[in-house]
């Protein structure tokens, strides 16, 4: 079993070994099994309750995702307790051999490639697809709750959706717009020289996938003045 | 608004080099109320010219008594540290 | 590639010293740096000639006000000025460059400050520095720690951000949505009327010591971001309860395994841990994004022992994870650390002109140009 990132919370193991099914279900096939450790600096109150809150969380979350159609992984199998989740595997290697995250695949531009080939019309689509995505999980009333390019993985050109562990249910413009916010600031800091575009580009694809996204939008507006005004006392 | 309310206070310094000192730390500030109130520091010999214009008496005791404490602290800079 | 340093040398002069000058919040702090020619490294260190401080202390239940804290500053920086030029045996005229806190911070204390700044750059004839009071902290916890690209978790009264360098700015990973660590706990201490001196940061970690029981607070984290305002109203709640004539009639005030009731020292306690995990699931989270393995922390509630603690703790779960630190010198806002990061701009030719002096209150931490790194 081979670890194939330390998360912030979790880590994550790939594994062809099925929970259930005692040989490969199909050959060649591979798993993920995201595991949350109790983290010895919290806490043993507060851990507790924060793993199993966020496993519950994030296996519900999931399966309401696959129900309505939203690209990410779904669950094959879960332990509450201990933190665990088997879900299906997502997602391919890059050229230099990083998983096919949204930001692997950015930075891996950066370095290799010239700069029209970072603002190309292959990234703006798949931001776009991006967008729409989301948009399409607000428009269900589902809030991510740690929107980054590391959380989005790529399948080919398909993006998916992952790592759920701060995920709410809420309709409320606020709790989406701060959703956007989040990942506008991940943008601006993790990919500066091209997010502006970058930005630009997911709220197109995002407006695509939400039909209410209007009030979100003015809404975002507030929240980003609010993070200027806040910027703030020494 | 009209600025009717003047006053000028004129602070004696040593001499023309500290007073020119004491106006140069004193002009780049903003006044607030920008559209109340006007100050202008200038030099005359040894003497520093604050020349406050505002709408009110208020506005010009609240500016005078900001421009009065940093002069304290300009001049007690002046008086430890010159030369 | 690394940047050239010495641009700007005075001929038949090996090393540089600057003075800085702070006093955006409460404290009002002064010191002398040198930085010898050539590029910083564990071979030629920067060195703290002086670093003296005076801080505006208010009695129990009160903050401290912009009005009232810059007249502190007024009546305080010149002597303290003299105080730090006598530590560190120099006069006025050997220095290279003033530096002083341009923003973020209170208004009128860092507008007092300046005057000072502004009277003695004549006096001397020296170039002025407008130092960003983040991008401070930031240097000279670098300098003092030897991290050299660390993530900085920045948390002090007004800040609390998680910052990382890349491409020529301290970019902000993750921040408050809404109050600033420092101010919550500054709040707190104020509902629960703990002394302000030293520090009423200080005072609730020496209280959450003796803390036994958890009381269970809200926690939100979103992404690499927090928010502490609901915590606080709903500890504050707490905290008037617990002064009420009949405090166990909020059941959240007795502990649910013992039924004992709830103590000032275990609402310290609570806060404290509740709050710094997280701080520090935000500063993992950061480390994770950016694939970085060194934590810095800086800014005054940084010298809190239990949140260094609780940071190194994560740190060691994580490959080659280092932490790094500083004790209150530092960490609590200092005039050393302007002098420092001041230093380093005027080094890449960086002064401002009189006219470019005004303070400001907000001045985001990437706003900063750090020509001083290429890296």
């Amino acid at each position: 079993m081979d670890v194939v990132s330390q998360g912030a919370e979790a880590v994550v193991f790939v594994t062809t070994s099925h929970p259930y099914c005692s040989q490969p279900a199909v050959e060649n096939d591979k798993y993920i099994i995201k595991y949350r450790p109790s983290k010895k600096y919290r806490h043993p109150k507060i851990d507790a309750q924060i793993t199993k809150n966020r496993t519950v969380g994030e296996v519900r979350f999931m399966n309401k995702l696959e129900k309505l159609g939203i690209n990410s992984p779904s669950v094959i199998s879960a332990d509450y307790v201990n933190g665990i989740i088997w879900m299906e595997f997502i997602g391919d290697g890059l050229p230099n051999g990083d998983i096919s995250s949204v930001k692997n695949y950015l930075w891996y531009l950066e370095k290799n490639d010239d700069d029209d080939g970072c603002v190309s019309d292959e990234v703006q689509s798949m931001l776009v697809a991006v967008g729409r995505l989301i948009g399409e999980l607000h428009a269900n009333d589902m809030i991510h709750g740690d929107l980054t390019s590391s959380n989005i993985l790529l399948n080919g050109k398909e993006p998916y959706l992952i790592d759920f562990g701060l995920s709410s249910i809420s309709s409320l413009a606020e709790d989406k717009a701060v959703d956007i916010y989040v990942l506008e600031r991940a943008i601006e800091s993790t990919h500066s020289v091209f997010a502006d575009s970058y930005n630009k580009w997911l709220l197109k694809g995002y407006v695509q996938g939400n039909k209410k996204s209007k009030e979100v939008l003015a809404r975002l507006e507030e929240v980003r003045l609010r993070g200027r005004k806040r910027s703030m006392l020494g | 608004m009209s600025l009717d309310y003047k006053l000028k206070i004129s602070i004696p310094f040593e001499n023309n080099n500290q007073a020119e000192i004491a106006g140069n730390s004193l002009r780049p500030d903003p006044i607030l109320k920008a559209d109340e109130m006007t100050v202008d520091f200038s030099t005359d010999n040894e003497k520093l010219i604050c020349y406050f214009q505002g709408v009110s008496d208020r506005v010009i005791r609240v500016a005078v008594s900001n421009v009065l404490d940093n002069i304290k602290t300009i001049i007690e800079c002046i008086e430890q540290f010159e030369g | 590639m690394t940047v050239d340093l010495d641009k700007f040398k005075k001929p038949g002069k090996d090393y540089y010293l600057a003075l800085g000058l702070e006093g955006s919040a409460n404290k009002l702090g002064v010191g002398v740096i040198k930085h010898n020619l050539g590029q910083l490294s564990s071979e030629n260190r920067a060195e703290v000639l002086s670093n003296v401080r005076d801080t505006y202390i208010t009695p129990p239940g009160e903050g401290f006000l912009p009005r009232d804290t810059a007249r502190h500053h007024r009546n305080w920086v010149v002597r303290i000025i003299k105080k730090s030029l006598v530590d560190a045996g120099i006069k006025g005229t050997d220095l290279d460059c003033i530096c002083f806190t341009q923003g973020p911070g209170m208004g009128a204390p860092l507008q007092s400050v300046v005057i000072a700044a502004r009277t003695l750059s004549q006096l001397w004839k020296l170039p002025l520095i407008g130092v960003n009071h983040c991008v401070g902290h930031i240097e000279m916890g670098r300098e003092i720690t030897g991290a050299n690209n660390p993530v900085v978790l920045y948390v002090s009264g007004g800040n609390t951000q998680i910052i990382a360098y890349s491409r020529q700015r301290y970019r902000i990973f993750g921040e408050t949505l809404d109050i600033a660590i420092g101010n919550c706990l500054d709040r707190f201490a104020r509902v629960l009327k703990i002394s302000n001196d030293p520090a009423p940061g200080y005072n609730i970690e020496q209280m959450a010591k003796k803390g036994k029981h958890l009381v269970t607070l809200p926690y939100t984290v979103k992404g690499m971001d927090l928010s502490m305002a609901g915590i606080l109203s709903y500890i504050e709640v707490l905290a008037k309860d617990l002064f009420s004539s009949n405090p166990k009639k909020n059941k959240n005030l007795i502990d649910e395994e013992s039924g004992e009731l709830i103590t000032p020292e275990d609402l310290c306690y609570s806060l404290q841990e509740s709050l710094f995990s997280m701080l520090v699931e935000i500063t993992e989270r950061a480390m994770a994004h950016v694939q970085s393995n060194q934590v810095l922390i800086v800014g005054g509630v940084g010298s809190n022992e239990r949140l260094q603690e609780m940071m190194e703790l994560m740190v060691n779960e994580r490959k080659n994870g280092s932490i790094h630190a500083t004790d209150e010198r530092f960490c609590i806002d200092n005039g050393i650390m302007i002098a420092h990061a001041g230093l380093l701009s005027y080094r890449m030719g960086q002064i401002n002109d009189l006219k470019d002096t005004v303070c400001t209150q907000r001045f985001r931490t990437d706003e900063v140009f750090v020509s001083w790194r290429d890296d």
